[in-house]
């Protein structure tokens, strides 16, 4: 019988795992039996959430009592114990990808160290690596991946022939994105600020705004440029936004999904995006510059029946990725794969996989306090250690 | 309806993601104004013609062109504008300037479909549709064809892009419209659907939509052609004539084929064969398949 438990380091509001963790299992549970396991817990989901510390330890423990046959890791550090865990669980990573280290400025090292080590100790030591879609796949170096395309259908949904051109009131272009400069590089912010220059200087009238977490000192750069900013909002706020407006752009520079993205299209608000990252496969409406974006936003802005037409153009193309059909291929994949560890070749025999595991996390630990000390210095790296040893999130 | 990307095997060469997210995200970033304007353009038709010497085709293109030119001026007034890439064989320039008034040249411009077509439109495409020719196709009669294209093109202010049905001198079909391949290793890439066989079902003077139409007769509005930002000039040698299309359709403007009688198009007799472009496939699959699909 199949149990599966799956791992993400955060179930929070707001991030994109925690909605394909949840949306997953309650898919899932229609024929196999799974549990949630997380440090990092908030919120309300579907089915209770075991909290866990990310040590192999701890989550060999929970696998043990839960009785699971396969550990689903969707997230770094759960991704890096999975070697460890392989003599006893069949072992998957579900990989959401990591954004190219070269948007980042601050962190770019450790980002990079975080793919090298993936690449090298932890793909090429699980059962099987999900990713999902072709563009993670490709960007995480490892193309035997199995492509899962998350669902969108955890959205409510609405009727076919609902155009988004009401007549009368005011043309809503927004987006969402995180707004402290962090990730402000990856998010595409300046680009964002520059579309909606450039739109205001081809004359169209509408309402630009930015949805995301952030602080009003961080939405301050927008609202000097008349944009509304809407601040840390609930999921049926975010939701609510999406629906209502007539265009929603993502101006980010690398996606492994946007699910935001399929989300509003759900909800047959048209999604625009740059031809980076995983759009291609998330949005029809793919655009190569910024003078292409804001050209198809004038189209929509003059001519209501266009805007109606790709309102339910985007519903359409929402509609054929279903929760359903991720875990149909999920147990597709489980079914190919040993019912136990112990039916695996002899050469992953589990002496071998638990010695290459260590040897591999020996490695990893001691790249990981290397570079925690130099960036923290004794006492942060010795803060850090214990957090992660005891499992206590308090800094 | 066509599959997910996810459960779809590629043919390799068709790796989409090939360049990597940086260089993706770099060229997003690169402005790259639209430097066409919006102008008043009297009716009439530009056509524009890119030729590297072959005075054997071009001399039959330019008479039937110029017998056109000539019987309907007043009604549908013509220009003429070769866009030459670098040739030299004498005839071909002995030819040039012999129709010198009647035909605009512009001269050693560095062959690149998309942008020669652009910068010919630029500089001389005065009327207001357009007409992108090929240099190997043949009208039995170009007076009757264009008169009717021009006519249905003004009739039908919802296509964007209009094109001539192309046959092989045998009389079989060279292009009756361009469909989408749906499965398979090569879902989101082309093809011309009865290539190469008898069209039977079609008649002349027929017209029906189709998904995009060869760049090698296309004819279409010049304001939607500055709208969309004439040929992407990323593409190197193919899939530019779809992109166009395609463009034109998410503007709203639908693309139609016309059966406008038996005009020949001598396939490849300026490209030998062999010769696919897979950078552009990549580029064309990554950014068009899902608007294919999803308008489908």
């Amino acid at each position: 019988m199949i149990k599966v438990l799956l791992l993400a380091y955060r179930m929070a509001p707001g991030f994109g795992v925690s909605v394909v963790v949840d949306a997953l299992a309650k898919s899932l549970r229609q024929q196999v039996t799974v549990e949630i396991a997380a440090f990092d817990i908030e919120g309300q989901w579907h089915c209770p959430i075991h909290r866990i510390a990310p040590t192999p330890i701890a989550v060999r423990m929970l696998a043990n009592e839960l009785a699971v046959t396969h550990v689903v890791a969707h997230t770094s550090p759960f991704f890096e114990i999975l070697p460890e865990l392989r003599d006893q669980f069949i072992c998957i990573a579900w990989e959401h990808g990591d954004p190219t280290p070269h948007l980042f400025d601050h962190d770019r090292q450790e980002r990079q160290r975080i793919i090298h080590v993936k690449q090298h100790h932890i793909y090429p030591n699980v059962d099987a690596v999900i990713a999902i879609s072709r563009f993670v796949a490709h960007d995480i170096g490892w193309p035997a991946a199995t492509v899962i395309s998350n669902g969108v259908d955890h959205v409510s949904q609405p009727t076919a022939g609902i155009g988004q051109a009401a007549v009368g009131r005011q043309f809503r272009i927004g987006t969402l994105m995180r707004l402290g400069a962090g990730e402000a590089n990856y998010k595409g912010n300046q680009l964002f600020l520059d579309t909606v220059a450039e739109a205001r200087r081809r004359g169209i009238d509408g309402q630009f705004e930015v949805m995301g977490r952030g602080t009003d000192l961080e939405a301050q750069a927008f609202r000097d440029q008349g944009i509304a900013v809407h601040l840390n909002a609930s999921d049926e706020e975010r939701d609510a936004y999406l629906r209502d407006l007539d265009i929603f752009l993502s101006c980010s520079l690398w996606e492994g999904f946007n699910l935001p993205l399929l989300e509003a299209q759900a909800q047959g608000t048209i999604g625009l995006a740059f031809d980076v990252g995983a759009h291609p496969e998330t949005t029809p409406l793919l655009m190569s510059n910024l003078d292409e974006m804001v050209a198809q936003i004038a189209a929509y802005h003059d001519q209501p029946a266009l805007l109606a037409a790709h309102s339910d153009l985007a519903r359409r193309h929402a509609a054929r990725f279903t929760w359903q059909a991720a875990a149909a291929r999920f147990l597709a994949v489980v079914d190919k794969l040993p019912k136990q560890p112990a039916q695996r070749p002899r050469y992953q025999s589990p002496w071998i996989i638990r010695l290459r595991a260590r040897l591999g996390l020996v490695g990893h630990y001691a790249m990981v306090i290397g570079q925690s000390l130099r960036r923290h210095g004794l006492a942060g790296t010795w803060m850090r250690i214990r957090r992660r040893l005891t499992g206590s999130n308090k800094r | 309806m066509a599959s997910l990307w996810s459960e779809t095997k590629f043919d390799p060469r068709l790796e989409i993601y090939t360049p990597g997210n940086l260089a993706r995200a770099d060229a997003v970033k690169t402005v790259t104004t639209n430097a066409r304007q919006l102008k008043a353009r009297p009716a009439g038709l530009s056509i524009i013609i890119l030729t590297l010497d072959r005075f054997d085709l071009m001399a039959p293109l330019l008479d039937s062109l110029m017998v056109a030119k000539k019987a309907l001026a007043g009604h549908i007034d013509i220009d003429i504008i070769v866009g030459d890439t670098g040739s030299t064989e004498a005839a071909l320039l002995q030819l040039y300037d012999r129709l010198a008034g009647d035909i605009a040249v512009i001269r050693d411009m560095a062959y690149q479909f998309s942008r020669c077509n652009n910068d010919a439109f630029d500089a001389l495409a005065n009327r207001d549709l357009v007409l992108f020719l090929n240099n190997d196709v043949s009208f039995p009669d170009a007076t009757e064809a264009l008169s009717r294209m021009v006519r249905h093109l003004r009739q039908s202010p919802s296509t964007g892009t209009l094109g001539a049905v192309l046959h092989y001198p045998d009389g079989n079909c060279q292009h009756g419209g361009i469909d989408m391949i749906d499965n398979g290793p090569f879902a989101g890439l082309c093809f011309h659907p009865g290539h190469g066989a008898a069209l039977t079902t079609r008649q002349d003077g027929d017209i029906w939509p189709v998904m995009a139409v060869t760049g090698a007769c296309l004819m279409m509005p010049s304001a939607l052609f500055v709208d969309i930002g004439g040929f992407d000039e990323a593409y190197r040698t193919e899939c530019q004539d779809v992109a166009l299309c395609l463009a034109a359709r998410r503007r709203g403007f639908g693309s139609e084929i016309m059966h406008a009688g038996k005009i020949i198009h001598l396939e490849n007799a300026t490209r030998p064969q062999g010769s696919e472009d897979w950078q552009d496939r990549q580029r064309f699959v990554r950014k068009w398949r899902g608007f294919m699909e999803a308008i489908r």
